[in-house]
Formats: structure tokens, sequence, C-alpha cells
């Protein structure tokens, strides 16, 4: 790559980027009485008496509580892709942001569901951004399960051909098409090694 | 005589070059003679005459090396055996043997050998210097030969240095030009740098033209590209090469006209390597050549190195050190010392010296020291490296930058002021380093009123305002001022007391106020700093504190907003690391502890504030160890009396965060006996034995912990009745507290019983176990399999009757059972734990070393074996069960030689028993094979990765923590496994984990999308 295109971009500090808050505080582990049930052979041997735990786990499952795909695990997954001019992710670059992210997801793995992200490129004519988005497609369509629907826009305004770009990036040919330059795939490749 | 000797000879000319070790014989028993005066230097030349003078090549040239190899051995056993006469003749012989060139060999070696001797006289070096410059031909001569005659000159030198240097210098010079100039061999360029770096440094040859070529002749190697050919015998290395010719260029101030433009040519290498080869010689050169020499060049030398500073981000350089050490960093490094060691040699110039070349850093530079300037740090990088040089230094460069750097200092945007305060760090790093160089005499004189000391007031200014004034959002820029206070704290001879208390309070404000974790531990580091400094943690517990005990609520309902109990506790712990605060900390947190029993506060933050002590007095142990005696008069009473007015506030006893709460207080009571001097151990048993047995009690939790601290060599009166009073208490008791009492009954087996009562026990028990499975045999075997744990610790012999028997269960109705009593044997407890060495000198436990190991090489086989022969599945999942259990508490080095014959067993387990703790079990046996045998895992992949997809999906009742281990196998292969096995399940292995990225939970999906993305990328 020649000369940066933007040899100086603002920069986020990384402990400002969003994360997912810790939810409340963590319930005080009896951690001395676990540790002595479990060598008590009555408390544990009890329940299991009743032969072998003939495939109950239907029931167990059914009681696991959902975490459901929302934005900030979107970002989580995007954030940390590089840059390909700076070696910094575009998280820290702000081309990524949490408010810039939609998630609509009904849960219900059998209907569609859309994410839709609008990425701030660090300039007006930056010309990397097909490439930005297209690295996030790539992650995206690999992290994500096929019932999503991806949709990756230039946030209004932050671009001098948005159209443009946006009709490249959710062009399913054009992207196909990329997906079969090796060269192309590489650096994306590149890219994507800095995830988390 | 002379027959023999004759015969010797003669012998010497067939031995050698076929024979060495004959030949050496031979050498040996001439020089015998020799030395036992049975043969005179003229006997042996009249008899080895004809041979030395003979025409044919061979043989003359073996007769002078018989000769030259005798004198070598005499030389090394009698050095004064021959007179001054003696000598100069072999001298004058072995000089008119130049002309002959298949015996240079052995002249040199002869030669050389002659020096040695005592007797040997200045007079003949003039000869030897002159013959070798004139008749010896190094390039007619191979390169063993050629190195004699380096030897000769090093000899000579090393033995007649001085005479050379009044006398012979400039013939020395000379014959050393002749004799070294072309050389190619590293050994001998070796020889000859070494050589050279004597003749420059002793022998003061001043004569220009002879310098230049004595330069020449050494710097026509630079810069050295050596890599060491294959069986080099002499093992020469690179860097020995470049150490012995950096050496010769430094050793002679007359080089520096030549070596400094010369060196700075080189500079413009673009490899790392060769760069710091170069700067490492300018560096050697400066520090060598006279403060003259350098004040001639370090203006082209500062013009020539500052560039690649200044256009460079030096990103791996920051106030808290350097980050990397790869070459690039090194150069930077060395750079950096090049124009510290210009400041240190120019200060020795007899007149301006250093101030022109402070003058000139300073107006090139200063109009760079602003925050935002791209040149900023490495401009404030080299001044710092400048200033340390010295007091005169840091002076001058400190009051020109640092009047600049508070110009306008106080409308700063955020960027500015963190690039100001990081890189103001350098200063203080190099304040530390100067005062540090300096010993007290040069302190008082040069340095007491220095100019940093008078900025003191403006950067602590600075910084606090910048820490108390900024918002908590801008973690980065609070921590760098925070490291910066801390470091201002802990430079030598700088900060008032006074002072460093205002620093603490302004860090007591930030922690309570602030909840960026980064900050708070930034914080907390630099309370562990000042408080490992004796002069100042009086100040940390006069300050900080009362403040942070302050914020401790009495009862938990009234809690302060900022920081939980369980963060402000922690904080406290953290400081603990010196024995003053810990034992103010217990004092306190002990005090803390009634207040809160008596506000009815929640077991929870009774317990919090116990493990708290504990965690304190643990880590304070590890830092630097102190015995508790002291403590038993005044800490443990007043824990034990808080337990019992605990136990009369009228709470309910049954409670099982009660008992969570006694086992935290029994914790900390083990862990004040285990540091009570070992001589005390025995009567603070027979204190412990008032303990009241009669009824069973959830205080048995506090006995088995005190129990289990004492040392092993107390003694135990009555032990055997002790020990069946406790199975009575146990039968009698609730689960909890059954357990404790069976755990105290291990202890005292491991430690205090003889095994004599436990055959008759053993009867009683088994005799207790039903055919079906009961709750009366489930205790018994409870009872059993910890009683054998106690045995299996010291490698009891009595275990093995209780081993066989818990072997046996597994094909009985009480299987299961019988597999967690194996898990009880091997488990690993705290209770057992064996700590490393004690202060005290007390062993806590019975236990010897591989024990584990013994365990587990005699019982596995049989599982395994058992597991294959076993019919019915029933049997086959108890045989794996009590595997996988014993696999959790082993070693990866026990399990190692194992792996081969478990891995097909785990395969069959993780498909075959849908239990998700053997699962996971299974899984991390899975994972350590993948790393450490990969081999291994690749004969199974068929089974392997179909197995692990399906126990990658939320089916089969796959646990949470099943479906995460199984994708983190996954996740290992594609780097663990040889490309081309593993690319026929790429497809596969995408598509199915289609389901596993859609999974509920969030942390197994994010394991999905790693290992997906892992087998993305193999192509």
């Amino acid at each position: 790559m020649s000369d940066p295109i933007n040899a100086n971009p603002s920069i986020l500090d990384e402990n400002a980027m969003p994360t997912r808050a810790i939810k409340g505080k963590a319930p005080v582990v009896d951690r001395n009485i676990q540790e002595l049930f479990a060598f008590s052979l009555l408390h544990t041997a009890e329940p299991a008496s009743g032969n072998v735990p003939a495939l109950v786990s239907d029931t167990e499952s059914e009681q696991e509580e959902e975490d459901p795909i929302d934005s900030q695990e979107i970002y989580d997954l995007i954030a940390h892709i590089s840059d390909p001019e700076h070696p910094l992710s575009l998280g820290l670059l702000s081309v990524i942001n949490l408010p810039d992210i939609q998630v609509h997801d009904s849960g219900d793995r059998n209907s569609m569901s859309e994410v839709v992200i609008r990425i701030t490129p660090t300039i007006t004519h930056c010309s990397l951004a097909t490439l930005i988005g297209l690295g996030i497609r790539v992650r995206l369509d690999r992290c994500l399960p096929p019932r999503f629907r991806i949709t990756i826009l230039i946030k209004e305004g932050t671009h001098q051909s948005e159209n443009q770009v946006n009709k490249q990036l959710n062009d399913k040919e054009r992207v196909a098409a990329a997906c079969e330059n090796d060269q192309l795939l590489s650096v994306i490749s590149q890219m994507l090694a800095t995830c988390k | 005589m002379s027959a023999t000797t004759e015969t010797l000879i003669n012998q010497y000319l067939v031995f050698t070059d076929t024979n060495e070790q004959e030949a050496t014989l031979v050498v040996a028993r001439l020089a015998d003679q020799v030395a036992l005066k049975q043969l005179t230097l003229l006997q042996f030349i009249q008899t080895a005459g004809d041979y030395l003078t003979r025409d044919d090549d061979a043989i003359r040239s073996r007769a002078i090396l018989c000769l030259s190899q005798m004198l070598q051995t005499l030389a090394a056993r009698d050095a004064t055996i021959f007179s001054k006469q003696d000598v100069s003749v072999l001298v004058d012989f072995y000089l008119s043997k130049f002309d002959d060139l298949v015996s240079h060999k052995a002249t040199l070696l002869g030669l050389s050998c002659l020096v040695d001797f005592t007797r040997f006289a200045s007079t003949n070096v003039a000869k030897i210097l002159q013959t070798l410059e004139k008749e010896y031909a190094p390039k007619k001569n191979l390169a063993p030969v050629r190195y004699l005659a380096f030897d000769i000159l090093a000899r000579l030198l090393a033995k007649f240095g001085s005479f050379i240097a009044r006398n012979l210098s400039a013939e020395f010079a000379t014959t050393f030009l002749h004799v070294a100039s072309g050389e190619k061999d590293p050994r001998n360029l070796i020889a000859s740098f070494t050589l050279q770096e004597v003749i420059g440094a002793k022998l003061g040859i001043t004569d220009e033209e002879t310098n230049n070529e004595l330069f020449d002749v050494a710097f026509c190697y630079f810069p050295i590209s050596f890599t060491p050919p294959k069986g080099d015998p002499y093992k020469i290395t690179s860097e020995q090469l470049k150490t012995a010719l950096r050496g010769a260029l430094s050793s002679n101030t007359a080089y520096a006209k030549d070596a400094f433009p010369n060196l700075i040519e080189k500079l413009t290498t673009t490899n790392a390597k060769v760069k710091l080869d170069i700067l490492d010689t300018l560096l050697q050169c400066i520090q060598a050549y006279t403060p003259e020499a350098v004040q001639l060049f370090w203006l082209s030398l500062w013009n020539a190195l500052k560039f690649e500073l200044l256009h460079n981000e030096l990103s791996m350089f920051s106030a808290e050190g350097v980050a990397t050490d790869d070459d690039e960093t090194r150069v930077y490094v060395r750079m950096f010392e090049i124009f510290r060691a210009m400041a240190v040699k120019l200060r020795q110039c007899l007149e301006s010296g250093l101030q022109p070349y402070l003058t000139t850093l300073i107006e090139e530079l200063l109009p760079n020291i602003e925050p935002e300037h791209k040149l900023f740090k490495a401009s404030m990088l080299i001044l710092t490296n400048v200033a340390e040089a010295s007091p005169e230094a840091f002076n001058y460069i400190v009051e020109k930058v640092f009047v600049r750097l508070f110009e306008d200092v106080n409308d700063l945007n955020v960027p500015k002021q963190r690039n100001l305060i990081a890189n103001m760090g350098f200063f203080l790093n190099a304040y530390a380093n100067l005062v540090n160089a300096l010993n007290a005499g040069e302190f008082e004189s040069d340095f007491a009123s220095n100019a940093l000391l008078s900025h003191k007031d403006n950067i602590l200014a600075l910084l606090s305002k910048t820490l108390m004034s900024s918002s908590s959002r801008e973690a980065t820029l609070r921590i760098a001022t925070i490291h910066q206070l801390v470091k201002l704290t802990s430079l030598p001879r700088f900060l008032i007391l006074e002072e460093t208390s205002f620093i603490l309070q302004f860090f007591n404000e930030v922690i309570i106020a602030d909840d960026a974790a980064q900050t708070c531990s930034a914080i907390i580091d630099g309370y562990v700093a000042i408080s490992r400094d004796q002069h100042k943690v009086q100040l940390l517990l006069d300050t900080s504190f009362p403040v942070l005990m302050s914020l401790l609520p009495d009862s938990d309902e009234t809690m302060s907003p900022a920081k939980s109990a369980a963060e402000i506790l922690a904080i406290l712990v953290k400081m603990s690391t010196n024995r003053q605060v810990l034992e103010m900390l217990c004092v306190r947190l002990l005090n803390k502890l009634e207040q809160a029993i008596d506000s009815s506060s929640s077991y929870a933050y009774l317990t919090l504030i116990v493990d708290s002590i504990a965690e304190a007095v643990f880590t304070s142990e590890l830092e630097s160890p102190f015995l508790t005696d002291e403590w038993l008069k005044n800490l443990v009473p007043q824990v034990n009396a808080l337990v019992i007015r605990l136990s009369q506030s009228g709470r309910l006893p049954s409670d099982e965060c009660y008992v969570n709460l006694l086992e935290s207080v029994g914790k900390l009571l083990n862990l004040i006996y285990k540091y009570v001097s070992v001589e005390k151990h025995q009567q603070l048993l027979d204190e412990l034995l008032q303990f009241g047995f009669q009824t069973p009690s959830a205080d048995i939790a506090l006995f088995k912990w005190s129990l289990a601290a004492i040392d092993k060599t107390a003694l135990m009166p009555n032990s055997t009745a002790f020990a069946e009073q406790l199975i009575v208490l146990a039968h009698a008791s609730d689960e909890l507290t059954r357990v404790n009492y069976l755990q105290t009954l291990a202890i005292v087996v491991n430690k205090f019983t003889d095994s004599g009562f436990l055959t008759p026990l053993f009867a009683m028990l088994t005799s207790g176990v039903a055919a079906t499975e009961t709750r009366e045999g489930i205790q018994s075997l409870e009872i059993i399999a910890w009683i054998t744990k106690g045995l299996v610790l010291k490698n009891d012999k009595a275990a093995d009757p209780f081993l066989c028997y818990i072997l046996t269960l597994l094909e009985t109705p009480y299987g299961v059972v019988g597999s967690r009593c194996l898990e009880i044997v091997i488990c690993d407890l705290e209770l057992f734990a064996k700590p490393k060495k004690l202060i005290s000198r007390v062993v806590p436990v019975n236990t010897r070393l591989l024990y584990k190991q013994k365990f587990f090489e005699s019982v596995v086989p049989q599982l395994v074996e058992k597991f294959g022969s076993a019919q019915e599945i029933a049997t086959k999942k108890c045989y794996l069960i009590a595997i996988s259990l014993l696999l959790k508490y082993v070693s990866r080095e026990i399990i190692l030689p194992h792996l081969t014959t478990f891995l097909p067993l785990l395969l069959q387990s993780i498909s075959l028993i849908p239990d998700n703790e053997i699962r996971c079990a299974s899984l991390t046996t899975i994972s350590l094979t993948t790393n450490e045998l990969p081999e291994l895992v690749t004969q199974h992949l068929q089974t392997l990765v179909p197995a692990l997809l399906d126990l990658s999906e939320a089916k089969n009742g796959n646990s949470e923590k099943v479906r995460l281990e199984a994708l983190r196998c996954l996740l290992l292969l594609p780097n663990a496994v040889a490309l081309t096995k593993i690319v026929p399940f790429r497809n596969s292995v995408l598509r199915r984990l289609e389901v596993a990225v859609d999974d509920k939970k969030r942390a197994v999906r994010k394991a999905a999308c790693d290992a997906r993305q892992a087998f993305y990328e193999i192509s």
C-alpha cells in the first residue's frame, strides 16, 4: 500500500471501547460448602442412584437461559478487525460504533433475522471503505447463523460516494466474486487475524 | 644412550602423521631424557643431525618438528633448563630454516616455544621480527601454520611488552602488518585483532603512516558478517570476531580520525544487525579514545545519528521501560548510549568540552519540546539520555527543558496533557538513574540543589491538578499521571514526607470516587510500592489506611455507594505486603468483624472479612515469611472469642452459611498455626484436644483445620480411640458435619495413628455394606474412602486391602459410589496440601512426594484392563467414570505416557456415556492430547471430529460447558494436526458448526465462531 490516505486518524482509547458490562455482582459463592458437598457420597450418590441419568437432559436444556444475539455481540465480533492501513482495529478508529449496529432478531430459529451495520469511514474519500465493508461481511458470514441477513451501509453523510459503496457492499454477485479473488481474500484474512 | 635416542627419533619419523598418540609418547620420552640430563641438546642435534639436513622434504621437516615438539614439551615442564646460549643457538638455527618452506610449521612452532624459556634473551626479539618480516611468507602457508606466526608475536609482546614499546615498536608494527595482511581464517583473525588491540594500546606508536596502515589492516574486515562453518573445531562465533575487531579498532586514539568518518559512512546500511555492530563499535571507540578525539568528532556523530531517532515513532520506549528487545530497539538504545557516552567523555576535556555539545543539542531540540510536536518524544528521549550523563548535563538540560515545558501548561487539551506527562517520566527516570550512580559525596557537592528540585512544585502541581480535575473516563491520562506520581515518591532524595502524604491523599480521593478498574489498580500498585518502603509505610498507615477502613460498613446494610466492601477489602489486602501493615489490618478487621456480628450482618459479609484476613496473611507470608508465635497470645484468642460470640448471638447454627463461615475461620486458624514455630506444636495439639467430642457439633470445622496445621511429629495420646470416636460421631451427624468428621478422621489416620487398629475396623466396616445399595452401606464406604486417603498420602501398605476393596466395588451395585470413593482418595484438598518449606519448620501433612504417581500407576492399568473385559455397559461406565475422575486430579506429566492407551477409551466415553461431568473430563484430556501428542490424535480424526461436532450441539443433554469444551478442542485441531489430514474435514466442520453459531449461549457462539474461523483459514 502506498501512502496512507488518512495518516493521522483520531483514535479511541482502548478502555473506552464499549464492552458488555458485567451483569450485577456475582453471588457470593459458598465455595467451602460446595467443596464439602462434593465429597459427601450420600449427597452426590442419591440423585444418581436412580440408574444412569437416562437422557433427562431435554428438560435440563430447556431450563437454559437464552442469551439473545444483540448489537454488543455483533460489535465484539467485528470491532477487532484490523484496519487495512493502520495497525489499529476498526473499533479503536471508531469506524464501527455500537449505536450504529441494529439487530432485528425474533429469536425464532425458523424466521429470518437481520443485522444492519453503518460504518463511518475515517475520512469522506476513503477508498478502502469497500474493503472494510467486505471484511466485516466475511467476518459476519462466518460467525452468524445463516438465518441472518447482513446489511452493511455507509453512515449517512460520511462518504463522498455513499450510494455506490452501499450498492457494491450489498450486491451478492459482487461480494461472491470478490471472495473468489485469492489476493483479496488473503488481505481479508490478515484483517481478521486480530479478531478476539 | 644415543642409540636409544636414535631409535626414538626413528620411531617419531615413522609415527608422526600416522599415529599421533604414539608420536606424542616418543616426544615425551625424548623430553624426559633431556630433562633428566641424560641427553644434552648437542647430543640430540648430533643424533638427529643427519635427518635435519636430509634432502628429502618429508624426513627433514619431520625431524625439525620432532625438535620443536620436544621443546614444546620441555617448555611446559621446566622452562629454565636451557642456558641463554642454548636458546640463542636454537633461535639462530630456526631463523636459518626460513628458506625451507616445508618446515615452516616446525620452525614457527619451535620459535614460539623458545620464547617461553626463561633465558630467552631480549636480544633475540629484533632478530626474530626481522626474519619474520623478510623471510616468512604468510600467503604460502596454511591457516594453522599462519596461526603460529601470530602466536610468536603474541608471546613476544606478552613477555617483552615494555622492551618492545621502548626500542622496537616500529619494527614490531611492520612485522605485524606483514604477518597480518591478507589473513582470512577466523581463528587467525581473532589472534590478529587481539594482538592489534595490545599494539594499539601498549606500544605507543605515533607514526601516522604506520597507524594508518594498522587501522586499515583491521578496518578492511568491518563490518564482519560471518556464519560459523559446520564442524568448526574452534567454535568461533561471529560475536567473538566482532568483539575482537571492536577491541582492535578502539585500541588507539590515533585511529579516531579514520575510525569515526569511516564508521559514520557505513551507517547508511539498512541491515539492523550491521547497524548495531557499527553503533557498538562507535560506542566502544567513544569510551576508549581520549576526550580530545571525541571533541573533534561529536558534531559529525550527532548529525549522523539524530535523524534516525527524530524520524521514528520510538513507540517501544515509555517511561515504564522498553517494551521490546529486538535489533531495531537495540539500535535506538545504542544511539542513546552514544549520545550519553559523548557527554560523559566531553566532560573530561580540559576546557569547554561539554558546553558546546549541550548548547547544540538544546538549540536544535528545544523547539520540539511542545506536547503536540511530532518530534517531542524523540527529543525528550535524547535529552534525558544525555542528561543522565552527569550532574552538569542534567542541570543544564532540565533547566532549559522544564522552563519550556511549563510555559503554557494551563490550557492543554487531554492528548497534550497525556503526552506531556508520559514523556516527563523520562526525566524522572534520568534523575533516579543519575542519583543512583552518584555516591553520597558527589551528590552533596554536585547535585544536592539540582534543577529538577527547583521544578518540584511545578511538577507536583501539574500532576495533582491533572489527576484531580480530569474526567474519570480519561483512564490512560489518569493512569499515566498516577504512574508519575508513584515514581515521584520513589525518587531518591526528592520528595519530603509531607509531599508524599499529599500524593496519598489524592490517591485516596481517586480510589473512592473512580470506578475505572485500571485506574484503581494503578493506585493500588502505588500503595503497594509505598508500603514496601520502610520510611514511608507509616505515612500509608496514617493517611490511606483509616480512609479505606472507614469506608467498610459496620453492617452490610449500610454499604458505601462508590465501592463495595469486597473491593475495599481487596485493596486493603493488597496493601498488606508489609508486616507492620498486616498486623494493623488484622486488628482493625477483627474489630470490624465484632461490630458486624453485633449489628447482625449477613454471614456473607462476615465470611468476606474473615477470608480477607486470611488472604492478607497468606500473601504477606508468601512475600516475606515470619513466625506467628506472638499471634497465639492475642489474635487467636480474639478469633475464638468472636466465634463464641457468634454462636451466642442466637443464629441458626445448622445454617449452611454458618458452616461456610466456620470453614473460613478454620482456614484462617490453619494458616496461623502453620507459621507457629514447630517447638510449640505439641502444646498446641494438647490444647486442641480439650475440644468437646461428646456430641456432634458444627464447630468440628475449626478443630479440623487446626488439626490439619499441626506438625506431623506431634504425638496424640489414645489416637486409636479418638479415631473410633470420630467414626461414631460421623454416623450421628448431619451431612456437612459428617464430612467434616470424616476429614478429621483422615487427618488423624494420616498423622497420628499406627495402622494396627485398621484390620478389625476394616472387617467391621465391610460387613456393614449390604449386597444392595443402602444408606448405611454408603456411610461405611465413605469411612473407608477417607481412611484410605489418609493412608495413601503416606504410601502406607495398610492402604492395599482398602484399595482392593474399593476397586472390587466397581463391579457391584455400588459401582458409581466406588468410583467416587476413588476420587476421594486421590483428590487434592487444601486440607492436605503440602506447603513448601515453612519458616516454622512445620510439616503439617504426612505425604510422600510421588504418592500420586504410585497410586496412578498401580490403579489405572487395572481400571483400563477391566474396562476392556467388562461385559455390561453399566460396569464399563463405572470404570470409565473412575478413570475420568482420576484424570481430573493428576498432572499432565503423569498422564502423558498413558495417553496412547487412554485416547480410544476417551473417544468411547464421550459418545457412549451421556454424563456431562465425564464428558468434560474426557474432553480436557483430549485437548491435552491434541497439544502434546498431535500425531496420536491424527490417527483418530475419523471418530474424533464427528464426536466433537455432536457434542458441540445443544442436544443429548450436552451442557454449556461440554459444548464449550468440545468447540475448544475443535479449535485446536487445525493448528495441531498436519494440514493434509485436516483438510478433508474442513467443509463438514464448517457446515455443522452452523448449529453451534446459533447456540442459545453467547459463550458457546463465541467459541463456535473461533473454531469456524480457524477452519476457514485452512487452505
